[in-house]
């Protein structure tokens, strides 16, 4: 049986499921398509139609966007909690990461490091900020008090959520505001398989 | 007996996706419809339930949850429903639609609905609207170009909830007269699900 399968290299949102991959000690083959570069192919097209990366291939079984991926890898592992209300809390961090804090974060992170230079506007980007920043209370505010989102237990929930943040240090965010979030991500990055998913 | 589970949020709000869940799997619930703006949202008895101060937020025991769609697979999974597929590789796939939902269909839905419909006339961008609905077309192709492989449904003949999770962002099309010609497969798929009652019930259109 072939081995699974990930495209999308490291400066790619397939980062965050490298680093499970690598938390989870799980062998697979990584193609580290560039984003944009291929992913429109026919080729990979035949793949995932949607011509996006991350995308894990399992035989003919195919998977698309990140954070599901994600949780597909963590099932059955010890980074998916037991209790059915930690799972239901672990889901609902995963949409949190994607529906509140990547598109104000990414606001930012586009008009600081994603955009080349000339085509960057700090007008927007302290836009972003100004909606990033409750979004960063509420965080901080679950943070306090817990080594990890769900508890004294790192989990799925920590990665995804951590993951869609992996430009924040270069995004020159004021955290002084956000003592429990900063630390909690910290932690995290300390974490050599993290360094190594985001090829640092 | 235990108490019901307890859905916060009214019909404005991202609450609908919930309701339409609740109706179609017939679970009983209570449903405390607070209204977002008019500052219900924000007494300290609900940000002691929400401290985002959101809807919907749902209650059911000692669980407090947030998220809509969050909310809509925990429900999936926890009351018994023929919508939450029992094959794990499907159970996967209808993460990755809900994903999709979120983060690729959603914000330009949502755009075009502020600046087309929500909204203040005055208010409106009709530039943002534009822009919002040349945003939505190819994710609109994508989907339509996945049902016309899977069939009926976004699973393939079975409603599940990947369909009630992709059609409840996209619930705003028909008001903001979305031109529907270049998608005609999921045209049909969404006509299909605005007519069940359920759907109408979720959405105050009955």
């Amino acid at each position: 049986m072939a081995l699974p399968r990930l495209y999308g290299d490291h400066n790619s949102r397939a980062n965050r499921c490298l680093w499970t991959l690598y938390e989870l000690g799980q062998p697979f083959e990584h193609v580290p398509m560039a984003s944009g570069v291929g992913t429109k192919d026919a080729a990979f097209l035949a793949i995932n139609p949607w011509g996006k990366i991350p995308t894990w291939v399992e035989d003919d079984w195919v998977l698309s966007e990140s954070l599901a991926i994600n949780l597909h890898l963590a099932r059955r592992t010890a980074l998916w909690p037991k209790p059915p209300q930690d799972r239901a809390r672990a889901m609902q961090w995963t949409m949190w990461a994607a529906t509140e804090a990547e598109p104000n974060f990414f606001a930012v992170a586009r008009h600081r490091v994603l955009r080349p230079p000339e085509r960057r506007e700090e007008r927007v980007a302290i836009e972003g900020e100004q909606a990033l920043r409750p979004r960063l209370m509420y965080l901080d505010l679950h943070l306090r008090g817990r080594d990890f989102l769900l508890g004294d237990r790192f989990t799925v929930a920590d990665i995804n959520v951590a993951g869609v943040f992996s430009l924040l240090r270069a995004s020159r965010i004021d955290l002084a505001p956000f003592p429990s979030f900063d630390g909690w991500l910290a932690r995290l990055e300390a974490r050599p398989t993290y360094a190594k998913a985001h090829g640092r | 007996m235990p108490a019901l589970p307890k859905l916060y949020g009214d019909i404005r709000s991202r609450a609908t996706r919930c309701l339409w869940a609740f109706y179609e799997m017939g679970v009983p619930f209570e449903h405390v419809p607070l209204s977002h703006g008019s500052g219900e949202t924000k007494t300290p008895a609900f940000l002691a339930i929400n401290p985002a101060g959101k809807t919907p937020a749902l209650v059911d025991g000692d669980l407090v949850l947030t998220e809509s769609l969050a909310i809509n697979l925990y429900l999936a999974q926890t009351y018994m429903t023929p919508l939450w597929p029992r094959d794990k590789d499907a159970q996967m796939h209808v993460l990755q639609w809900t994903f999709w939902a979120a983060t690729e269909a959603e914000p330009p839905a949502v755009q075009l609905a502020i600046h087309r419909v929500i909204a203040a006339p005055e208010k409106r961008d009709p530039a943002k609207a534009a822009q919002a609905e040349k945003s939505l077309a190819p994710r609109l192709d994508h989907l339509d170009r996945h049902l016309e492989k899977s069939g009926r449904y976004i699973l393939g003949d079975r409603f599940s909830f990947a369909d009630v999770n992709v059609a409840s962002v996209l619930n705003f099309l028909r008001r903001a007269k979305v031109d529907m010609t270049a998608h005609p497969h999921a045209d049909r798929w969404l006509r299909e699900l605005e007519v069940r009652p359920q759907y109408k019930k979720a959405h105050g259109f009955d």
